[in-house]
């Protein structure tokens, strides 16, 4: 555990220390000043469009951070030969796997937690008051969305390289966030691909919290708090097949 | 080295000669404003289809965040609501996402509807050509908002984007005339209307509104012999003039101005 959490710490710090994160702060921070200073026909306090927009901005730069830096650990570990340092602590590689991912995932969230607060603050000052069930649970959904984008950008980083995986975990992201659907009334076979690919939109409750629709259960919260670890579990453990017995000299 | 900075010099030199013919056979037949709005310097026509999904999106804000698909589905169910429970989920899947996207129907309600107006404003930038959405946005900032000027100035910008509108030209006269009182300026923008709207048969409606509005117009500008022609195009246009209330209101002005 103190292994994980060692190589973990490696990543928060990077993350923080590299300049996406930064850029990414910067262009949001600018978006959000311009647009929650518009106003429209002269009518004042609308405020569902800049959630939208500062939701969507939050959304999008933490997944791309998130799916960058899981994407880039081991590729980068290989590349500067340091990989065998590393394994020689020792860390197993099951250890290694996990203290990667763990990282790329807190190190996401973290960047996360900072882009919503900047968003919640611009959403605040402009609507008064908003729903802390619905924001607190909008947050933590997201989150695991970003645990299982992890997972698939880690996992596939063992197969092939740091560009390959990050794009197909984000064309991943994105086909079945937005074309998913679609496979339900394809055919027997698509219809399994539906039922076994990860649902990104279990994860994501925006149009509920803009809208001032309530929360979801705390029972709901919990199956899918699962069903990403679930899924998380999957794409490591497919990383760690290819990893087990791959030659890093 | 010693002859590069003139090499480089000539051809800045002859990019600055060039760029002026450039610019004007690329600019042959594209509308001026177009050619200026930065907007669609950058992405072409693709700011319109950006446009009509805002307007799309606004319509979801209308209706509590639910999408087209979604707000069918809910419509359906309102409709049999007294007869029929909800239909049941079809998969493990579409429970999970009806507790966690919007799959229920509510309206903006009063000042709430304040919220579609970013949307409706996006939407009519970006595609100055989307009546609908034009209209709309003028519906919701007049009725709602008792924004009159700016629903105006909303059409007027519209109007000269869009001339052979008849649906705009039409809108904005009877907002003149309604809502700003100002019988001289709402008779010189019927003209335009009826003209656009010609001798359309399915326009029946609108031609007779547009004609007694005109009318009165003019009546109240003490203008007889106009006003008296408008009330008899307007009477025309009544299919069935015995039954029809308008038809009576309109024979007591004919007679009141001694026809």
């Amino acid at each position: 555990m103190n292994v994980i959490l060692a190589m973990s710490s490696v990543l928060i710090r990077e993350v923080f220390r590299k300049k996406d994160f930064y850029v990414a702060l910067v262009i949001a921070l600018v978006i959000l000043i311009f647009a929650s200073r518009m106003e429209f026909y002269q009518v004042s306090n609308a405020y569902r469009y800049l959630m939208e927009l500062g939701l969507a901005l939050t959304f999008f730069s933490a997944a791309l951070l998130t799916v960058m830096l899981a994407a880039r650990q081991f590729p980068k570990e290989l590349e500067n030969k340091t990989c065998r340092v590393v394994m020689a602590r020792p860390v197993t590689r099951a250890q290694f796997i996990l203290g990667k991912f763990t990282g790329s995932f807190i190190a996401g969230a973290a960047a996360f937690l900072l882009f919503y607060a900047v968003f919640l603050f611009f959403a605040v000052s402009k609507a008064g008051a908003l729903s802390r069930v619905s924001a607190a649970e909008t947050f933590y959904l997201y989150t695991l969305n970003l645990m299982v984008l992890a997972a698939l950008a880690s996992g596939l980083s063992y197969y092939c390289t740091y560009g390959a995986a990050a794009v197909l975990t984000l064309a991943a992201y994105v086909g079945i966030g937005f074309y998913g659907w679609a496979l339900k009334g394809m055919g027997p076979a698509a219809k399994w691909v539906y039922y076994a690919m990860p649902h990104f939109e279990f994860f994501d409750m925006r149009q509920r919290f803009i809208h001032g629709w309530p929360g979801v259960s705390p029972k709901l919260l919990a199956a899918l708090t699962l069903y990403a670890a679930c899924y998380s579990a999957l794409f490591l453990g497919i990383g760690w097949l290819k990893f087990r017995n791959r030659d890093i000299g | 080295m010693k002859r590069t900075v003139p090499v480089l010099c000539a051809l800045f030199a002859a990019v600055c000669l060039l760029s002026p013919k450039l610019e004007n056979s690329l600019a042959a037949g594209v509308p001026q404003n177009a050619a200026h709005d930065p907007l669609t310097q950058m992405l072409g026509s693709a700011t319109e289809i950006a446009g009509d999904a805002i307007y799309v999106k606004s319509d979801a804000y209308f209706h509590g965040g639910l999408g087209d698909e979604g707000l069918k589905a809910a419509l359906k169910e309102d409709a049999h609501e007294a007869e029929e429970p909800a239909a049941a989920p079809d998969d493990w899947v579409d429970r999970v996402n009806r507790h966690v996207q919007v799959t229920e129907h509510k309206h903006l309600e009063g000042a709430q509807a304040k919220e579609m107006l970013p949307l409706l404003y996006w939407s009519t930038t970006l595609d100055p050509h989307n009546v609908t959405a034009i209209l709309t946005t003028a519906f919701w900032l007049d009725r709602q908002f008792g924004k009159v000027d700016e629903a105006l100035r909303l059409l007027e910008k519209a109007a000269a984007d869009n001339p052979g509108s008849w649906e705009i030209a039409y809108e904005r006269a009877k907002l003149v005339f309604e809502r700003k009182k100002d019988p001289a300026q709402a008779v010189e923008l019927f003209v335009p209307a009826l003209a656009l709207m010609g001798d359309r048969a399915e326009l029946v409606n609108e031609r007779r509104t547009a004609h007694y509005f005109s009318a009165q117009c003019h009546e109240a500008l003490g203008r007889k012999a106009e006003a008296l022609r408008g009330y008899q195009a307007a009477l025309a246009l009544i299919p069935d003039p015995e039954q029809t209330p308008l038809a009576a209101t309109i024979k007591k002005k004919l007679s009141d101005l001694g026809a």
